[in-house]
């Protein structure tokens, strides 16, 4: 295989329209893609990898039954939520579960330890840009404002700072998560605004994570690739999506807008902080036209802003996949 | 027998609110590796839902399944 034809791995699950759009990118530019879902190894994918005595890097194929590609001639990996290695019914557990870590742990590794492929991103360090207590340093060290914030399981801590805030407060979650009450019934919790009046001994059953709301004229979910920055804006017109626009897709009117270089600078370096290309981050921005970071979300959607404004987030991503773009 | 104590921030808990892109009619196109309507062209290309909680469109919700999203550890 020639370099020119040295293929990007993608791997995804197969419904991911982020995975669609930058597949069809890399179509258009004649990259060769094999694109799979951790999900199919190791029963539909096939690997096979060595590693020398002293010569660096592991050597070797991957084969969805369609397509081979040489894991030395990898250009490239988009890694985008892939499912977790699925095993044969025919294998019991406990071996099962041993089976699927062993899968999993493997072509993981194998494929983050491929020298000078480029990484979209990297889940290992995904895995660390996650979260949202040490993003709230890491953007204020890189020149972004965040909200005034709180992280306690005490209530007199929690009403001292209202006392301190003396304005509207919310609560979020610290980490996303699911509340399964019933079966088949799952809730979520969303930002919402707190009275301070009502904190209780329950907030002492766990952390909690408290903020100054925001005054917001509207939200922005910036999309960043390498050093291209995108602006997808979210004007709300309900109550619901202005305190948190993911419980109100209804009221959400999309549009886009020039970020303000200080704000691209700042995502730049928050970005290499972490050592991860891309990201799907939130801000508000206010009446006076302040942005305000709220997080990132590493390997976050951002198909239904490209769909909806035609913001080239797709190709931003290929041209950093073929290595046409630092 | 202790009182059960539903944590404060949890007390909001509610429905996600879920929502989906149709796949109706829609393909796995193996040459071009990607989902495709009927008539062949891109189903990207037709309006998705704004969901970010819902990767692959499912309406499952899965923000937080990714094995490799946010353990804390």
């Amino acid at each position: 295989m020639t370099r020119a034809a040295r293929p990007v791995l993608v791997v995804a699950e197969q419904l991911d329209p982020s995975a669609d759009m930058v597949v069809d990118e890399l179509n258009q530019r004649d990259v060769p893609v094999i694109r799979f879902d951790a999900a199919e190894f190791p029963q539909q994918l096939t690997l096979t990898a060595g590693h020398a005595p002293a010569e660096t890097g592991w050597t070797g194929l991957l084969d969805d039954g369609r397509r081979t590609a040489r894991l030395e001639d990898v250009r490239a990996v988009y890694w985008r939520r892939p499912g977790r290695p699925v095993i044969a019914d025919a294998v019991p557990e406990p071996y099962a579960t041993w089976a699927r870590n062993q899968a999993d742990c493997a072509l993981l590794n194998v494929v983050a330890a491929l020298p000078g492929a480029r990484w979209i991103n990297n889940p290992h360090h995904d895995r660390i840009a996650a979260h949202k207590p040490q993003q709230l340093v890491v953007a204020t060290r890189c020149g972004l404002r965040v909200p005034r914030s709180l992280i306690t399981n005490d209530p007199d801590a929690a009403r001292d700072f209202a006392e301190q805030v003396a304005g509207p407060l919310i609560c979020k979650p610290v980490l996303g998560g699911r509340l399964p009450v019933d079966e088949g019934r799952e809730l979520m919790v969303a930002t919402h605004y707190v009275d301070p009046a009502t904190f209780d001994d329950t907030v002492r059953t766990t952390a909690h994570y408290f903020q100054e709301a925001i005054e917001k004229a509207y939200e922005v979910r910036l999309v960043a690739v390498a050093d291209r920055v995108f602006g997808g804006t979210l004007h709300t017109s309900s109550e619901k999506a202005r305190t948190d626009w993911r419980t109100d897709y209804e009221h959400i009117a999309y549009g886009t807008v020039d970020v303000p270089e200080a704000v691209a600078t700042g995502v730049r370096r928050f970005l290499a902080h972490y050592g991860i290309v891309s990201g799907s981050f939130d801000f508000a921005v206010t009446p006076a036209g302040e942005w305000v970071f709220f997080e990132n979300n590493p390997a976050g959607t951002w198909a239904w802003v490209e769909n909806r404004t035609g913001l080239p987030i797709a190709a931003a991503h290929a041209d950093y996949l073929r290595g046409a773009c630092a | 027998m202790t009182t059960p104590l539903i944590p404060f921030g949890a007390q909001a808990a509610a429905p996600p609110c879920l929502v989906t892109t149709s796949i109706k009619g829609v393909t796995w196109d193996f040459e071009r590796q990607l989902n495709v309507r009927a008539d062949g062209t891109p189903w990207h290309t037709s309006d998705l839902a704004a969901s970010t909680t819902d990767t692959n469109q499912d309406g499952k919700g899965d923000d937080v399944s990714d094995p490799y999203f946010a353990p804390a550890s």
